[in-house]
Formats: C-alpha cells, structure tokens, sequence
C-alpha cells in the first residue's frame, strides 16, 4: 500500500514538492517548528514536510487546510484548461478535419498533468487529519460548538482525502 | 570570540573548542608578550578581559555540553535530533527536542527551488486562466450544442457546432495562429454524428472523404464510429454507378415512354446479381421510387417504395420520412401524414417542414386551434425562425384574420433582419388580400430576392410573384415569372390563372380551400 502511495506521489511530483513547500511555507508562517527542510523523501513523507503538531485548534486547521488550499486554487485552473481541451472537446496533435497540426494539444496535456497532480496533493497527511477531527471531535475536545458545525465538511473531507 | 581548536591538535573535546586549561593558559602567554605604552596596555588589558569573559562563557557552553553528555543517564531524557542536550520538557512532558534545536526548527529556510517552483506554478496557472478563457470561446457553443440534442432540437445543434468552429477560426484569425484553436477530434465526430441524423450520413461520408486521407486514422478511439458513414457512401456511390446507366435514357423522357416494369425488374436483379454484396438494398428500393417518379406512378407507388425502404432500412429516417408525409399528403391521407410528422417532429424538433405540413394539413380540415397549436410549438422549439412567423401568418390568414396575419408578418420582420422568402411571399398574400396591390409586388419581389440569395426558390414563389406582378401591372416581372415556370416546363397554376382572369377572388383563393396559390 504504501508502495503504491510512494509511486503515485512520484507520479505526482510537481503537485507532492509544491505541497512540501506550501507546509513548509505555512508552519513558518504558523509558527510551528518543522525538523527537516528537506522536499524530497522518497517514502511516506513524499509530498508532506516533518514537523511538530500545532498545539491549538486553529492552527491545527489552517496546517491541514491552507496548503491543500492553494494546491487546489492553483490546480483548478490548469486541470480546467486542460479537461477541457484534451478531454471535453477531444484536442489532438492533429487537426482531423483538415489534417493540419497544432500546438495546443501539448499546452493542454501539460496544464492537464500540472493539474492532475497539484490536486492530487490536496490532502494533508493522516496524523495532520486525525489531530484535527480530534481537536475537534475528541473526548478530550473543547471547541466551541460554531466551529464543530463550521468546520465539520471540511475536516471531515480532509480526513476521508488523507 | 572563542579559541577554536582549528588546528584540531589532538586534545579530542569533541568540539570545536580547546579545554579551558588549555585557552586560559594561552591568554597569559599574550599577556606576557604585551608591549610598553600604558594606554595600550590598557586597551590591551580590556580586550583581554573581553576575551577572557568570552573564552570563559564558550567554555561554560563546552562544559555544559559535556555535562550534558556525561549527566544524561537515561538516553530518552536526549533530544531526539541532536542526541546532545536534555529534552525540553517545558514545552511538554513527553517533547522530543532540545530548546536549541527547537529554535533551529522554527527558522528552518524554505528551500529556494521551493520559491521558484511556486512562481512557475502560480504563472502557470495565470496561463491556464488565460487557456481556459480562449478555449471556452470554442467550448460554449460545443456545450450549447449538447443542450440543444437534449432537447432533440438537432438543427440548432448542428448550426451550434459550426459556430464552434467559426470561433476557433477567429480566435485563430486574431491572435494571427493558423490552426492553434480547433474543436478537437471528439467534437467534430460528434458533429459528423449529428449531420447524419439532420441531413444525412452520404454528407458525412463526403466531408469525411476529404477530411480522412489515411484509412488507418479510423482506429483512433473518436473516428471509428464514423468509419460506417464512409462505407454507407462507398456502397451509394456503388449503388447510383450501377442504376445510373439502368435510368440514364429516361430521365428526360415523357413519362409514357418509361418501361416502369422493366426498369424495376433490372433494379430488383441487382439485388441478387453477382455485385449484389456491393449495393445497398435499401438503396436499390430507394431508386425504384425515382423509376415510380420518372413513369408518373403517382404517389401511391411512390409511397409503396417509400415503405419498402422503410421496412428494410427503418433507423435510415433521413431518407424516407418527409418522402412518406409528402406521399400521405398527395393521397390526402391527414392521418397517416400526421403520424408520419409527429415521428419526424419527435426525432427532430427544429424540422420545420414537418410542422408546417401538419399545421397546413389542420388548417384545410378547418381544425384553426389545432395549426395555431402547432404554431406556437414550433416557435417554442424554434424561436425567432422566419418559417415560425410564415406558418402562423398563414394559419390566420387562412383562419380570415388577415389584420392579425398582417401584424406577425411585420413582427417577423421587424424581428428578424431580412426575414426570409416564405415570410414576404407570406406578406405578399396578405397584403393582396387587404387589398394594397403595390404593396403586395413589393413583398413579393423582396421574396424573389430572397430566394434567389438564399437559393430556395419555389413553384408556389413565382406563382405568388406572377399574380402580384400581374395585379400590380408590373409586366415585366410577370413575364420573367412566366418564362421561369416555362423554362421548367410548369405552368401558371389554375388558381392565379383564375383569380387574374377575375372568375376566382382573392379571398376564394387564400382563405378558403388549399389557401395557397397551388
């Protein structure tokens, strides 16, 4: 299994390193201490930085939350233009009515690829999640009932993604 | 400043640092070798309080270190990342990190191919907008497209796709790109799809003949579901070939002259003949019908042919359900035409000729609610169509209401930039109805024109023209209108004929009966 996740962060390397970067970038911004500054670890930790766990609810969120978050607004676009040209209208290197070619099917494949793979890193990592939903939800939980209901689909969804 | 150990002389701190024996030691050696002058002797002695201070805090530091080390008993008090200092256990109880080394992790520096990978990224994405932008110019009109064939209205469908194409081309046109913007293989196939239903698969099998030089282009995933429009073609154009000769000494010939039995036995022998497997059945039975049409079977064997391709070929609805409904309406079976218009109509809800057929069909049974039904179904499916305008002036004309035909004539009009042929020759009508002669030549000649830009000039259109021209006194036009039908071998229909003779009046001819000039 874990084989499979490694191959498919491989797969995935420009979406797992911009991942890395944007944890990294987060917990500097958080404040939140990280122990390796190194992006490309070719084992679980693929697409995600080593660091301690936020100690309060909101920080534990936005950790879990920002970077995924700017993956995906970076992703969306690139995967639209992409889907949209190779997959809804059916681009290919050549023109078929006309026998020409065209360029624009590779600028779609690779804004498909950069897509598939910035929002193939949406998640954070299982422990990120699971200290969030206990945060939130655990026995030992004293957030506030506004931000249980608030946050509940988007925690809810980073935990089922991670 | 601390006296390091560069020269790393074997006293083995396991650090940078010499013992503070060691430094203390070589202090008082460069007390010693300090010269005269008072106050550089002073200054000297305070940078050498300085350094002593600071020799002796780096070496409160090695000290600790090595306190550290040799304190330590239980290995996981140590911090995890250093494997040096004492855990930092006011953090928590169970933190893994030294306080030194915990500051060390909350400054730790993005990596600079972090930054650069995250501009690229954030410009690729500023791209993508700007891709995603251009390409939805020849997207929309695609999805617009596949509403249309939701809601079966196939001919708006279509004309959606080629205004697909008209926007890659002048998308391609402003940015100066040949061929960079295009619908995409999957788009066009559907389209070719989609032109076999509304006009037929011989067009498909013809704009693909000169779109798809190499057969091996057909394994694509997309264009093999159009591979059987290029063999229904093939097997056309095979078919025509062979019953071209068959027919070839006829078409001209007065109908008496056509051996129709004769013609039909070679036909159906082609069917079983040693080629047979070259032909299309279907089509063979579909040029029985052209011998009925060349022989003036009447409408009756044209009908029976008709079915007969209907019953071998019944997905192939391009090719015989207007023949069928235009053959019903001949042998004034209404029931039989409706039904066959209601399938056309299902199948098809811009089929314009299907509607009007059926309105026309209600309208002669005096059934005026049923055609202004009609009517309004078609402009729902049809909106702002000229034909839509014609057929409901002409139900109200023929319904006697020539002011409330009048009124939507000049709304199509008004609605629709150079209307359409069947509008003015609608508005001609009416206009000679109420009587303004001048008028009506006016709007017939505008019908002229449009037929001859838009090339749907019919014999219900030079007949329209002649009688307006002739009450109009425009001899000129009337007589060109004559020479047309003549040079086409027709003749000036009985009920203008009539009404320019004066033994039928305009209202005889327009509202009453057929309501047309045929």
């Amino acid at each position: 299994m874990s084989t499979i996740y490694v191959i498919g962060k491989i797969i995935t390397l420009p979406g797992a390193y911009l991942k890395t970067f944007w944890e990294h970038f987060v917990c500097r911004l958080l404040g939140i201490p990280v122990e390796t500054g190194d992006y490309l670890v070719y084992d679980e930790r693929l697409g995600h930085v080593e660091h301690e766990f936020p100690k309060t609810l909101p920080r534990t969120f936005l950790f879990a939350w920002l970077p995924g978050l700017i993956n995906r607004l970076l992703g969306i676009p690139m995967f639209f233009a992409g889907a949209l040209g190779i997959v809804y209208l059916g681009v290919e290197p050549i023109i078929r009515e006309s026998g020409e070619k065209t360029w624009i099917f590779f600028v779609y494949l690779v804004l498909l690829y950069l897509g598939i793979s910035l929002l193939c890193n949406i998640f954070p990592l299982v422990e990120d999640a699971l200290l969030l939903w206990d945060k939130l939800y655990g026995k030992n939980s004293s957030a506030n009932i506004v931000w249980k209901v608030l946050l509940f689909i988007p925690t809810a969804c980073m935990l089922i993604g991670s | 400043m601390g006296f390091m150990d560069d020269k790393r002389d074997g006293l083995d701190t396991d650090s940078e640092l010499d013992p503070i024996d060691e430094i203390l030691k070589r202090i008082n050696e460069n007390e010693v070798d300090l010269p005269g002058d008072p106050q550089a002797q002073s200054n000297q002695e305070e940078t050498v309080e300085t350094v002593v201070e600071e020799a002796i805090e780096d070496a409160e530091i090695v000290e600790s270190e090595t306190e550290d080390l040799e304190d330590i008993a239980d290995e996981s008090e140590r911090c995890e990342r250093c494997g040096k200092r004492r855990r930092d256990t006011s953090i928590a109880e169970d933190y893994e990190f030294c306080a030194r080394c915990r500051g060390e992790m909350l400054v730790t520096p993005l990596k600079w191919q972090g930054f650069v990978a995250a501009v690229c990224a954030i410009i690729i994405a500023g791209i993508a907008v700007v891709v995603a932008a251009f390409t939805s110019v020849v997207a929309l009109p695609v999805v617009e497209a596949k509403g249309f064939e939701r809601d079966n209205r196939l001919s708006d469908a279509l004309s959606s796709y080629y205004m697909a194409q008209d926007e890659a081309g002048k998308l391609n046109e402003q940015l100066n790109m040949e061929n960079l913007f295009t619908i995409g293989t999957k788009t066009f196939v559907n389209q070719m799809l989609l032109t076999a239903k509304v006009q037929s698969p011989l067009s498909v099998g013809q704009m693909l003949g000169t779109a798809i030089k190499n057969e091996k282009s057909y394994k694509n995933l997309w264009l093999r579901k159009l591979k059987p429009y290029s063999e229904i073609l093939t097997r056309f154009q095979n078919t025509q070939e062979a019953v071209q000769p068959i027919v070839a000494d006829y078409q001209e010939s007065d109908p008496k002259d056509v051996p129709y039995d004769e013609l039909i036995a070679e036909l159906e022998a082609m069917k079983t003949g040693a080629d047979a497997a070259k032909y299309e059945a279907y089509f063979i039975e579909y040029y029985k019908t052209y011998v009925a049409v060349l022989a003036d079977k009447g409408p009756q064997v044209e009908l029976d042919h008709m079915l007969a391709v209907k019953k071998l070929a019944p997905k192939e609805t391009w090719l015989f359900n207007l023949y069928i409904a235009d053959c019903y309406n001949r042998l004034e079976k209404y029931d039989d035409m409706i039904a066959v218009c209601d399938e056309i109509v299902a199948e098809n809800a811009n089929s314009v000729q299907a509607y009007s057929l059926k309105a026309r069909v209600h309208c002669t049974r005096g059934e005026f609610d049923k055609a202004i039904a009609v009517s309004e179904q078609m402009d729902k499916y049809n909106p702002n169509n000229p034909a839509g305008f014609a057929l409901a002036a002409e139900i109200y004309r023929r319904k006697g209401d020539v002011e409330k035909a009048a009124s939507i004539c000049a709304e199509g009009l008004e609605k629709v930039p150079g209307g359409g042929t069947e509008l003015y020759r609608q508005q001609a009508i009416v206009l000679l109805l109420k009587g303004d002669k001048k008028a009506a030549y006016e709007a017939a000649n505008n019908a002229y024109n449009s037929a001859y830009y838009n090339q749907d000039t019919t014999l219900e259109l030079i007949n329209t023209v002649a009688l307006c021209a002739s009450l109009a006194e425009e001899t000129e036009m009337y007589e060109e209108s004559i020479n047309f039908l003549k040079e086409n071998d027709v003749e000036l229909a009985d009920n203008v004929v009539q009404i320019i003779a004066g033994t039928k009046t305009l209202q005889d001819g327009f509202i009453g009966g057929k309501g047309d000039v045929l």
